[in-house]
């Protein structure tokens, strides 16, 4: 196994562990919020809106702008 | 527009639109004032949000892209100012209901109260609710559900040729630029006006809940910092320590990659535009 290997797991299992954490917090047996209650609370306010927001416009700058 | 302006007919002035509506006494001129300026943004970057965005502009100028990293780094600046003017003003009996939260019982909280609530069904912890920051305030009218199923399907129609048509282009050309900076920009120009549903708002969450998803968070920010750290340089990918970047470049080599990406990325903005 090499690093490359190594560090496509490490992507993959974080990946596992959002989607487990999702699957959980849907289940409503947990006090683990579901992806969509973190993202309402963050965007209460102006300032967690709008660098939400900002930061979904970067994704996009990220991968297909100038 | 400005960033720190109003929108449309409801522009304001900047130390009211700062406050969300509330008044508030401007800082003094001169150096005093700068002085204060400079010290109201500082609390601001408290903010976890605006911490992470002057993190996304310093590592963006590193990476080759130094006006992305200044574009980003203004709006943290724009966003910790409006942070730490709101801070200001936050105080115990002063705060209005936000549109969605409900008054007395339930998640809400009495004005300059906090109370223990119980959790709701199934959630093992009492959740407390904070009551220092103002209500989110919205120059648009809130809707109470999903809009009706001819307009969603007309905005998928529309986001397909949209995505069809700017995905057709080849990354980093400027067509593409034009329609995603267009497009990213309307979207922050909206959210900046405030929500445009009525949501009920969760209340403050208990430490099991913030420490699952934050640990997630940076576990994923370390590991992507470690791989790009373990690139040659800072602007070229590498095949032993790929980033998320470097993986999803196979995805941009087709037209129909980029496209579907674009696509993601439009429905993504719609499901925060809608929060």
């Amino acid at each position: 196994m090499n690093s490359h290997d190594i560090t496509v797991l490490g992507f993959l299992l974080i990946l596992a562990a959002l989607l487990v954490t999702e699957a959980v917090a849907r289940t409503g047996r947990t006090s683990v919020p579901t992806f969509a209650q973190v993202v309402t609370r963050i965007m209460r306010n102006r300032t967690g809106r709008v660098g939400m927001l900002v930061a979904w416009a970067w994704i996009g700058l990220h991968f297909f702008a100038k | 527009m400005g960033l720190l302006g109003g929108t449309g007919s409801n522009r304001r002035s900047w130390a009211d639109h700062a406050g969300g509506g509330f008044p508030v006494s401007a800082p003094a001129g001169g150096s005093a004032g700068l002085t204060e300026r400079v010290v109201i943004t500082l609390s601001g970057v408290r903010q976890p949000i605006v911490a992470i965005l002057l993190l996304i502009s310093f590592f963006t100028v590193l990476s080759g892209k130094p006006v992305d990293g200044l574009l980003l780094f203004t709006v943290a600046c724009a966003l910790a100012w409006d942070a730490g003017m709101r801070s200001r003003q936050a105080a115990p009996g002063t705060r209005a209901r936000a549109p969605g939260e409900r008054a007395g019982g339930g998640r809400a909280s009495a004005p300059g109260q906090d109370r223990a609530v119980p959790a709701p069904e199934g959630h093992g912890e009492l959740v407390r609710v904070e009551s220092a920051e103002p209500a989110p305030r919205s120059v648009w009218r809130l809707r109470t559900g999903r809009p009706p199923a001819r307009y969603l399907v007309l905005g998928v129609a529309g986001a397909a040729v949209y995505s069809l048509t700017f995905g057709s282009f080849p990354r980093y050309t400027w067509p593409t630029t034009f329609g995603v900076v267009g497009l990213g920009a309307s979207v922050v120009i909206i959210g900046w006006g405030g929500p445009i549903r009525q949501r009920e708002i969760p209340g403050k969450f208990g430490k099991s809940a913030a420490l699952t998803w934050g640990t997630l968070l940076v576990v994923a920010g370390l590991w992507e910092l470690g791989a790009l750290l373990g690139q040659p340089n800072i602007d070229t990918g590498s095949y032993a320590h790929p980033t998320i970047s470097t993986l999803a470049d196979p995805l941009f080599t087709t037209s129909l990659g980029r496209s579907t990406v674009m696509m993601a990325w439009i429905g993504l903005g719609y499901f925060l535009v809608e929060r």
